[in-house]
């Protein structure tokens, strides 16, 4: 159930990646296509550049957590429980 | 450098105008505050749990920062794609709607009738910027450049471009193409 729960989350994080990447290849179109000075050039690289680096630091955080441990808590909750064990203050 | 792809090979460009760079600026400082808000509940927030936790928080800030990111680009092609070119025979106006709509108009400067400048507020008359209404002779009754820096300028030049026209070009006959 857990490592099903975990594929789901893989998916689901892919399936927002690629919409963004989407919404990200019409900015750079249009910034090329339509862009009538040298201005617009440079933009379009800034921003192809960004997103390499927001993508990338955005995929190591996400491949960083442990989603097993996280989804476990999450689905052992319950009311009688107390709160889940990333909910408890660490201090 | 520019692209004179949309201009004809006997014109020259006069004027390449944008909004004013202030116009930008507002975007750029609402997408700048919406990053401050989102580090600043990431650092009061993420004290108070455990290593997963702060892991998940933390991929969600970077997350909502490369939202932040494609905001502030997608805001910038609005500026950068809306383009007003007056050039020795023509006014054209490229109007960026959003990222699917775009509209390129294009006025002979010999259908000009009337222009007006408009500065209205006290953001416009302290940094130089404001409305420049073409009225026109033509299918569309006026060109607006909106926005513009130095609307008053702007003025003079179309209508020193305009005479200038108007004596090349006796009864409005496009000499270069006969």
């Amino acid at each position: 159930m857990n490592e099903f729960l975990t594929n789901l989350t893989l998916i689901v994080f892919i399936v927002i990646i690629f919409s963004y990447l989407i919404g990200a290849f019409f900015i750079v179109y249009h910034l090329l296509k339509f862009g009538l000075d040298y201005k617009t050039k440079v933009l379009t690289f800034t921003f192809l550049a960004g997103l390499v680096i927001l993508l990338s630091l955005n995929f190591y955080l996400f491949l960083k957590i442990d989603w097993t441990e996280f989804l476990n808590n999450f689905f052992n909750y319950t009311p009688s429980n107390d709160l889940p064990e990333f909910f408890k203050l660490s201090i | 450098m520019t692209n004179l792809s949309l201009l004809k090979p006997y014109e020259k460009m006069e004027l390449f105008l944008r909004r004013h760079w202030l116009i930008l600026f507002f975007d750029y400082f609402g997408a700048g505050f919406l990053t401050l808000i989102g580090l600043a509940g990431f650092f009061l927030i993420n004290e108070f749990f455990d290593l997963t936790f702060r892991d998940i928080l933390l991929f969600l800030l970077s997350f909502y920062i490369l939202l932040v990111w494609q905001f502030l680009f997608k805001k910038l092609t609005d500026f950068y794609l809306d383009t007003w070119i007056v050039t020795d025979h023509r006014i054209l106006e490229i109007h960026q709607l959003g990222l699917f709509k775009r509209d390129v108009s294009e006025l002979r400067l010999s259908k000009i009738q009337d222009v007006t400048v408009k500065v209205n507020g006290l953001l416009p008359t302290f940094f130089n910027y404001g409305e420049v209404v073409v009225q026109t002779a033509g299918e569309i009754p006026e060109f607006k450049f909106k926005q513009v820096p130095y609307p008053q300028k702007i003025k003079d030049e179309i209508f020193r471009l305009y005479d200038q026209f108007i004596k090349q070009h006796p009864n409005d006959q496009e000499i270069h193409e006969l």
